[in-house]
């Protein structure tokens, strides 16, 4: 390599260019000429890059009626929604499996009710943090044996903590379920809860709190808990450095022992497995010992947004910001969820929505813009949201702001042309959100999580086909409801902003002067146009500055 | 052809002493048209959906100087209409017949798009692709093309500029290659060579690159093989000869060993990145080098990650990996530090690691380990329907034949610790790196 490099150095060194010996100055000007330095030896030539020669083709192209228009579409064929079956085994686990036979391959995922929203307080992240240590090793594998004991198998076992779920799961190939199974069980058991592993992880976990400060995208997801929620709930209270801290290898140990029982955990499978063989592995010898339920989680209370209509946080030297418009909306289980669904997806719901086309396709702020509800299981947070670049985010606040508003006051309804794409689209696109095993399972195993009925896909096209453009206009003005809602910025509070004008950007000015992003936004505020409470600057962990 | 069970098409034999034989295959075939254009077909029924997957064989390390970024903004332009569909059409669509899965993705050897769609709407995809790759310049205007470029530096910001460690990832590119070399900036180019696209750049790279001679479709799911086909000539098969373009096979030149300190306004930790020219995908030393770099980064197993992670505690998160481009490929090893860890501590540690790998040999059971891997890997791969016309579409490219499942992992199961520590020795020199540093802005807390 070493000779190599040194001979490219020499072709490029051996010609160097042919330098026009410049004539010798003719004495029009009495003034005498300066000396000039004395020339640099010429600079090697660079090696002229080898570039791609393939020239353009001039072809043309036919152009037949039956390009005009889109094609028809052939006959429906069947499509089957795939059976999922329910076992009750004897330890108190309800399995859901979906049966996959054409590839060997097997994931199931045991799951228990609990997770980060019983997080007492002073101890924010506990959940999560045990749950991390659960899935480090066994009693008798530790951590590096663990790790090697799976990758011999090309199998994986991992155990974590969501806000109201958590769970232990696995997969593997069908000819190392056994093995799996084995390792599985053990984890499930008599997990390891080492010091040192549980030391390290702690360690881990704070230097990625670090990390998520650092930057936008990380910082919007880390202080929406907080102002949505308030300080009385858990997701209103961050994770830090010092609420891991105060977690203990013992806190650990009992969490282990109060949460992870068999009555009244659910177990999801899919793949090649039969019920048979399923109860073979959970009713068998591996699990022979394992007793208990699963606890009541306690009782959550209920949100109290923070004080104020518009949070900023400041990110000094950011590109893009993140806006969005925030708030809570209904549970998953609501009367009008179609409706409500066919609504948010004509404002945000993918390439083709309002809000994409505006920020993106129209004005060229963002690469790409969203809305919709999440769900837990006991209400909805809607967002409309975007990261754009910096100078536009106080214009494409007011751009979300708009499109929100204009579908919830009715001032520009959903359309009969959006409402029907996006009913077809949720009528025909059911088959691929069932296309493989674990995307069935997926969607039974939200079923269960909202409590409702396996069955229910059977009567979703009826359901999508009976939603009227009526109800999707009462859907906006039920549940958008920007008046209570709140928007959230996170971008460079110094950095000066433009505003639309027509068709194009100027700056923002007040007084002949440029505007920065903080006082875009105090004047906004100040202003009342997107409600009252004011402009409320937050740090990193979601607590208020001033 | 007609049509056999979905266990058939995905054929997995049940157990046999020769491994290879126990390899899943894809049922496929291939075939070309007049005009040039490459079909390749793989039925499945077991669900009424068609995967559409269509390759063009150019991406960003068929730039030239001044045009970087050119491909994947163009990748963008594909999305904005033709003639026939309409502007901005594409999307909307294909959400109103249930597609799913719609996008687009360059790297520096293709560039591909596709959407899932139901079974009986494969035609509307089929009138799609094939209007793009026809009259796409009838549509085409500074207008649109001007807000992609805003869109696609906006994707710079959120992808790079924006992100922690983002902008080290250009630099390292650019510190790996010379001038004029067209893997010298990242797959989403510079800025002002975006700015800089006119409609008379975008034209002469679709009359280049976009012909049917240099794009390959590929169908895997419900269809009738001969009715595809017969769909396939409608839309395609009056389009005009073409000519596959020839490609310059670019290498890379030999890079001294240098150091670069930079700084990061998003990041919190420091971070070292050794990065190291390698072979091109899939060839020699391709396999041995992944090999390598599993036995040392591996979440729990890797050496690295023992000794970083695990046993010292000076890193947060140690990666490494071979990736292998169509022209040559880098060798990366990252290591994300602990607050107030030792660079120097691991920078020795990290180096003397990988002297190890070239004075001793893996043992064995490291590398059967990356084999196992690699033959669970090759199973999952085949789920979805897209990622198996992706599979195909990757071996047909890289390789001129789409049936190499068994042949890739027989590089894996063909190696020897030897083999791997003489590729490591070839390639990973201490003459020939990379180091970059990057700390947050104003110190490493």
């Amino acid at each position: 390599m070493r000779t190599r490099a040194l001979l490219l150095i020499a072709i490029a060194s051996c010609c160097p260019p042919k330098t026009k010996t410049a004539p010798p100055p003719v004495a029009e000007n009495p003034m005498p000429a300066p000396t000039p330095p004395p020339a640099p030896p010429p600079a090697p030539e660079p090696p002229k890059p080898v570039t791609q020669t393939a020239q353009p083709q001039e072809l043309a192209f036919p152009d037949e009626d039956f390009r005009k228009a889109q094609p028809a579409p052939g006959p429906e064929r069947p499509f089957h929604l795939p059976h999922v079956q329910t076992i009750k085994l004897k330890n108190g686990i309800t399995a859901y499996l979906v049966e996959q036979h054409t590839l060997p391959i097997v994931s199931w995922d045991l799951t228990f009710d609990g997770g980060s929203l019983a997080d007492p307080q002073g101890k924010e992240g506990l959940a999560s943090q045990c749950m991390s240590l659960v899935g480090e090793g066994t009693q008798k594998l530790d951590k590096i044996a663990f790790s090697e004991a799976l990758a011999d198998l090309a199998s994986s076992v991992s155990a974590y903590a969501g806000d109201d779920l958590q769970g232990v799961g696995a997969s593997t190939l069908t000819k190392h379920v056994d093995e799996t199974f084995a390792l599985f069980a053990d984890v499930v058991q008599t997990p390891g809860l080492r010091a040192d592993d549980f030391d390290r992880l702690t360690k881990r976990r704070i230097e990625s709190i670090k990390q998520q400060k650092g930057a936008p995208g990380s910082v919007a997801g880390r202080v929406s808990g907080p102002i949505l929620y308030g300080p009385k709930h858990r997701l209103g209270r961050p994770v830090t450095e010092a609420t891991l801290g105060a977690i203990t290898l013992d806190d650990c140990k009992a969490y282990h022992a109060k949460w992870l029982h068999p009555r009244g955990a659910r177990l999801f499978v899919f793949g090649d497995m039969t019920e048979e063989k399923l109860r073979g592995l959970f009713e068998g010898s591996a699990l022979a010992g394992w007793a208990g339920s699963v606890p009541t989680a306690p009782a959550e209370p209920a949100p109290h947004m923070l004080a104020g209509r518009i949070f900023l946080v400041d990110i000094p030297g950011a590109q893009q910001s993140v806006v969005a418009l925030m708030g809570f909306g209904p549970p998953r289980n609501a009367n009008d969820y179609m409706q409500t669904m066919i609504m948010s997806s004509v404002l945000g719901g993918g390439f083709a929505s309002r809000i994409n086309m505006n920020l993106r396709e129209d004005k060229g702020y963002s690469y790409g813009a969203r809305a919709g509800f999440a769900y837990d299981r006991k209400r909805s947070v809607f967002s409309a949201t975007a990261q754009v670049r910096t100078d536009s985010t106080y214009q494409s606040l007011l751009e979300i702001d708009k499109e929100v508003n204009a579908l919830a006051a009715g001032g520009t309804p959903a359309t009969d042309v959006e409402i029907d794409r996006e009913k077809q689209g949720a009528i025909l696109g059911l088959p691929a959100k069932f296309a493989t095993g674990s995307s069935a399972l997926q969607m039974y195993r939200s079923l269960v999580y909202y409590g409702l009925p396996l069955d229910y896909y059977a009567s979703y096209v009826d359901k999508v086909k009976k939603v009227a453009g009526k109800a999707v206009g009462s859907a906006a003005k039920a549940h958008l409801k920007p008046g209570e809602a709140v928007y959230v910025v996170v971008g460079d509070a110094n950095a000066t902003m433009i505003v639309r004008d027509g068709k194009t950007d100027k700056p923002l000015e007040k007084d002949g002067k440029p505007v920065t992003l903080r006082a875009a936004l105090t004047d906004l505020a100040a202003s009342g146009k997107l409600g009252k409470g004011g402009l409320v600057v937050l740090d990193a962990d979601g607590q208020v500055t001033k | 052809m007609h049509l056999v069970a979905a266990a058939a098409l995905l054929a997995i034999p049940a157990r046999a002493d020769d491994t290879a034989k126990q390899d899943p295959k894809i049922k496929f075939e291939r075939y070309t048209l007049d005009n040039g254009l490459e079909v390749i077909l793989a039925p499945d029924p077991a669900v009424p959906l068609v995967a559409v997957n269509l390759w063009y064989h150019v991406g960003s390390g068929y730039e030239v100087p001044g045009k970087s970024g050119f491909a994947h903004l163009f990748e963008h332009m594909l999305f904005q209409g033709s003639k026939n569909v309409g502007e901005d059409k594409h999307f909307e669509i294909l959400k109103k017949i249930g597609g799913d899965q719609i996008n687009g993705t360059t790297n520096t050897d293709r560039t591909n798009y596709f959407e899932l769609v139901p079974s009986n709407q494969l035609e509307t995809a089929l009138w799609l692709e094939s209007d793009r790759m026809s009259h796409l310049l009838e549509m085409l205007n500074q207008q649109s093309l001007t807000n992609q470029i805003d869109v696609v530096r906006n994707e710079r910001r959120q992808s790079y500029e924006n992100q922690p460690y983002g902008k080290a990832r250009i630099a390292l590119y650019e510190a790996l290659y010379p001038e004029g070399h067209p893997y010298k900036h990242t797959t989403i180019g510079l800025a002002d060579d975006l700015q800089a696209a006119t409609v008379d750049d975008v034209k002469s790279f679709f009359k280049t690159w976009y012909v049917p001679a240099n794009a390959t479709i590929t169908l895997s799911g419900d269809f009738d093989p001969a009715d595809a086909k017969a769909k396939i000539e409608k839309w395609f098969g009056s389009f005009p000869k073409s000519e596959k373009p020839k490609v310059v096979a670019i290498s890379a030149p030999p890079i001294a060993s240098k150091k670069i300190e930079m700084t990061d306004d998003f990041a919190k930790l420091r971070q070292i990145t050794w990065a190291w020219h390698s072979p091109a995908r899939f060839a020699a030393d391709d396999a041995e080098l992944d090999v390598a770099a599993e036995a040392l980064a591996r979440e729990g197993t890797g050496r690295l990650y023992r000794v970083l992670v695990h046993d010292k505690q000076l890193a947060q998160v140690v990666r490494a990996s071979q990736g292998g481009m169509g022209f040559s490929g880098i060798f990366t090893i990252t290591v994300q530090l602990r607050t107030g860890a030792d660079a120097q501590e691991v920078e020795r540690i990290v180096t003397d690691e990988v002297a190890k790998l070239r004075g001793e040999n893996l043992s064995d059971r490291e590398v059967a380990r990356v084999v196992t891997e690699g033959e669970s890997a090759a199973i999952y791969q085949l789920e979805s329907l897209m990622q198996r016309a992706q599979v195909l579409q990757t071996y047909n490219h890289y390789l001129g034949n789409p049936d190499s499942i068994t042949w890739d992992l027989d590089r894996y199961r063909n190696t020897t610790p030897d083999k791997i520590r003489a590729a490591v020795n070839k390639w990973l020199t201490p003459d020939h790196v990379i180091e970059m540093v990057v700390s947050p802005k104003g110190g490493a807390s």
